[in-house]
């Protein structure tokens, strides 16, 4: 064995080994997805004041929900593949979560990000069949392209359209009653979002 | 073939998937750019050094003397371009497409074509029997996962990677199969 050789071979491991552990976020975050939850987290960025419209056809305003906080959803009623299966888990969360924790301290918030296709009376239609009661639970479209395609972005949403729709990073986003996202939820985990939103929320109070 | 032949080859590779029509092209699917321009930089890379190869004898008696440093820095490289959300920043930026353009011909294919022939046999056969079967879990992975892995790309081109993976996996599998068991072992019991 030549002793350069040897040497190399623990500068090597040493230097490659900390440069995925750096890159990894600490062997955390080994997609992009994972990544930004990760760095949203840490940063807790301050959304765009956006308008939204809702299933009557009333327009409101990201800040009309200040000093509660809002769970939010991404989505478009035409779609048939992961959706449905987000709201049916919305759902869940919806009966899950404290009734006056849902009441006065939360807002639930379905975000469509095809202003074109779903109009009020397609997101009224969307509500009756997935229950949302349209008051504390909404569906909501934001008509302004502009404002929505800052929002996705500032979400870290990429929808890339497909054949018959769009394909999406699909989740839950806990913006806090200042308008800021503090946390991204898994979409298949309604359970887990129950339990730390109640948490989140009720501490507040306390 | 002459030292020359091989290095013009590995740079005249690495100039055609340079080209911008090329890398669009080549980006568009998952397929397209790990199954096939990944790979193909690792070969202009591993051309290059076989060009070079001789000139830096003595550096390489010392430094890289059974190859394993070499290896090394070729493995490491490899596994952070293996890495989903790599291949989504060398997509979202262009300075992380250059720097997959420098590091993977010269930190991946480079090193092994000096490093490959001083590693120990033993060692060559631990390196492929990981090679197929990790080949095969991740192409595993990406047909099962719940998510996409990959932001910048359709799950159903997930789907279609993680197939053309295990099908590599099977039939290196199979290749390996044939000539250690029909062919080498042949040979061996003849004696």
């Amino acid at each position: 064995m030549v002793k350069q050789n040897v040497l190399l071979i623990i500068v090597i491991a040493i230097t490659g080994s900390m440069i995925l552990f750096i890159s990894t976020d600490q062997f955390q975050a080994f997609t992009a997805e994972q990544a930004r939850r990760a760095s949203i987290t840490n940063n807790t960025p301050l959304l765009t004041d956006v308008t939204f419209q809702d299933s009557e056809g009333d327009r409101i305003k990201l800040s009309d929900y200040q000093g509660k906080y809002v769970l939010a959803t991404y989505m478009y009623t035409a779609c048939g593949d992961v959706c449905p299966a987000i709201e049916r888990n919305f759902l869940k969360i919806y009966k899950g979560l404290p009734e006056q924790m849902v009441d006065d301290e939360l807002q639930l918030l379905s975000i469509s990000f095809d202003p074109v296709r779903d109009t009020p009376e397609q997101l009224q239609h969307a509500e009756e069949v997935f229950q949302a009661d349209g008051e504390n639970w909404k569906m909501v479209r934001i008509p302004d392209q502009q404002q929505l395609n800052l929002l996705l972005e500032q979400s870290g949403v990429i929808v890339i359209p497909a054949e018959d729709g769009f394909e999406h990073n699909a989740a839950f986003y806990l913006i806090d009653p200042n308008g800021r996202l503090v946390r991204i939820f898994n979409y298949d985990l309604p359970n887990q979002v129950v339990e730390i939103v109640s948490d989140i929320v009720g501490a507040k109070d306390g | 073939m002459g030292k020359r032949k091989w290095l013009f080859s590995g740079v005249a590779l690495f100039v055609v998937l340079s080209l911008p029509a090329m890398r669009q092209y080549l980006a568009v699917s998952m397929i397209g750019q790990m199954l096939i321009q990944i790979p193909l930089l690792v070969v202009s890379g591993y051309l290059l050094g076989r060009g070079i190869q001789g000139r830096c004898e003595t550096i390489q008696d010392s430094y890289n003397h059974n190859g394993i440093p070499g290896f090394l820095i070729a493995l490491f490289t490899s596994f952070y371009w293996i890495l989903p959300r790599s291949i989504d920043a060398a997509l979202n930026s262009g300075w992380m497409e250059l720097f997959k353009f420098v590091t993977v011909p010269l930190l991946i294919g480079l090193p092994l074509a000096l490093s490959w022939k001083k590693i120990a046999s033993i060692f060559k056969g631990f390196v492929w029997a990981n090679v197929v079967s990790m080949c095969f879990v991740m192409g595993w992975l990406y047909v099962n996962a719940p998510v996409r892995l990959c932001n910048n790309y359709l799950t159903n081109q997930q789907v279609a990677l993680g197939r053309t993976l295990m099908s590599l996996a099977i039939i290196v599998f199979v290749f390996f199969f044939l000539k250690i068991f029909l062919f080498d072992f042949q040979k061996t019991s003849n004696h």
